[in-house]
């Protein structure tokens, strides 16, 4: 085999390499997104539910001040 | 992105903050989430005095992390869960609000009890919204949590990873 068909071949699985890391860090299963309604703000739908928590869990918050 | 930046270069923008408008609504509505909190507690939320630059900087850290998942991760945007947990952990490190009776470990503990309480909240609603079987906590899990984001040597990414898992973990009926 002579020197430029070893370049080539060095020059094919790099570019190979590059691409399989490329690929690798282009993954979008990191994350499913937002959930609340479309057009929504995050802070609007957290004040929206701040009076929805249950009497248990705010007797659990209760005690943990006063620990 | 290329080895040599160039600042004039309008491929690469810089980054904006969210509009005063939007900034301001938040602080609204977070003003809104303190007085249910306070509520919760049974505590007048007149007796807290605020940090309102405090509260702006830790939006605007929010921002940032949710344009450096659209721009490195192809888009992703943020959820629910994560976004409040990446909030809670900078209300906790900036401690925006103050007490205005008590010491400083009241102080402190308040701040870091609105991030739990913020993170309980988006973490119920979220699991309702997506039809999940609703999440029961002992108030030992909630110690824990507050002992981490108080003294753990926690990241954002952390926060966001561990309040992700809550969010998603699925109870098997006993």
């Amino acid at each position: 085999m002579n020197s430029t068909a070893e370049k080539g071949i060095l020059l094919d699985s790099k570019i190979q390499m590059i691409q399989r890391v490329k690929a690798r860090l282009s993954s979008t299963a990191l994350d499913n997104g937002p959930s609340r309604p479309d057009g929504q703000t995050f802070m609007s739908f957290v004040l929206d539910n701040a009076n929805t928590m249950d009497d248990e869990t705010a007797n659990d918050f209760r005690a943990l001040m006063e620990d | 992105m290329k080895d040599s930046y160039n600042h004039n270069d309008k491929r690469y923008p810089r980054y904006e903050a969210p509009s005063d408008e939007s900034l301001l609504e938040s602080l609204n509505s977070l003003q809104g989430i303190f007085v249910s909190f306070c509520k919760m507690l049974k505590l007048d939320s007149e007796l807290f005095s605020v940090d309102g630059e405090r509260i702006i900087e830790a939006f605007i850290r929010v921002d940032q992390r949710k344009l450096h998942y659209k721009m490195y991760h192809n888009g992703t945007k943020l959820n629910e869960p994560k976004e409040a947990a990446i909030l809670a952990y900078w209300i906790s490190r900036f401690k925006p609000f103050t007490c205005k009776f008590g010491d400083c470990y009241y102080t402190r503990k308040y701040n870091e009890l609105f991030s739990l309480f913020l993170i309980d909240i988006v973490v119920a609603s979220y699991r309702n919204i997506r039809k999940m079987p609703k999440l029961i906590l002992t108030k030992n899990i909630r110690r824990d949590l507050l002992y981490t984001i108080e003294n753990r040597s926690t990241t954002f990414d952390d926060m966001a990873l561990m309040v992700d898992s809550l969010a998603h973990v699925m109870v098997k009926a006993a």
